[in-house]
């Protein structure tokens, strides 16, 4: 009888009902993620074209460095974050700020000006770029995203 | 250059379809308990077919960068092939997340 595995005293020794040992995690909407992730620095881009089209030329230089970086980390990040936009634009910020510190060490070490000036150019728009693109995908992902992926989760 | 790209072809896919069948067969772990056979099959499945539309176009886009740096084939192709198994590593992460949550939102509802 003890020995039952539907004995609700057994059940409770061999599955604790209290919450696992981290903080809460939250699961990313697939199809919202990816669509926030390339239609953010659209919306920056139309919504800023008007300053001498920076804003366009930064989606060519900058895009593919924000899609290989910015994918992984948001994939990783928003497991353990709800997504609020400051704080994306923040981690976009201390990327940013790793980044040009690696680059800049990289090109000390190389001596080569092409990696030193690449690094400046990336990273000097980057800061500007990098927090608004984060922004927008923040309030994007978070305006898309549908109940079931928002709600924090303990397992 | 067209043997690089054709064994990243193979490797990216075989991960993606690695992964997949692990989601299929977490699905059919799950199962094993009589209540909630139903629903972790179904979830198991739908989940598996998104993961698996998704990466595959992720694992096509990141293949699509190698042309660009034929300069460095095997750079090119090691970056690609570890950038994808990265982003597939992550995802499959998240695929049995949500395969988990759907199964702790039935329990509850049970």
């Amino acid at each position: 009888m003890l020995l039952n595995p539907q004995n609700p005293a057994l059940a409770a020794v061999l599955m604790p009902p209290c919450a696992p040992p981290y903080p809460p995690r939250y699961i990313i909407d697939p199809v919202v993620f990816f669509a926030a992730l390339i239609l953010a620095p659209l919306l920056v881009a139309l919504l800023t074209f008007w300053v001498f089209f920076i804003p366009v030329a930064a989606i060519f230089f900058g895009g593919p460095v924000y899609l290989v970086v910015g994918t992984p980390l948001l994939l990783w990040y928003l497991r353990h974050n709800d997504g609020d936009p400051v704080d994306l634009s923040w981690l976009a910020v201390k990327v940013i700020a790793v980044g040009l510190l690696l680059g800049l060490a990289l090109g000390a070490v190389t001596g080569s000006d092409d990696i030193y000036g690449g690094t400046l150019f990336l990273c000097g728009f980057g800061m500007i770029f990098g927090p608004a693109w984060a922004y927008a995908f923040g309030k994007l992902y978070r305006f898309m995203r549908r109940d079931f992926f928002a709600k924090p989760r303990s397992f | 250059m067209y043997v690089l790209a054709t064994l990243y072809i193979a490797l990216g896919f075989g991960a993606l379809a690695a992964l997949a069948t692990m989601i299929l067969r977490i699905g059919a772990l799950l199962g094993d308990c009589p209540q909630s056979r139903a629903t972790a099959r179904a979830a198991s499945v739908t989940i598996a077919t998104g993961f698996s539309a998704i990466g595959a176009g992720g694992v096509i886009l990141i293949g699509a960068a190698l042309p660009l740096l034929a300069e460095a084939p095997l750079a090119g192709f090691l970056g690609a092939l570890g950038f994808a198994a990265l982003c597939l590593g992550l995802g499959f992460t998240q695929a049995v997340g949500t395969l988990r949550a759907l199964m702790q939102d039935a329990a509850a509802k049970a």
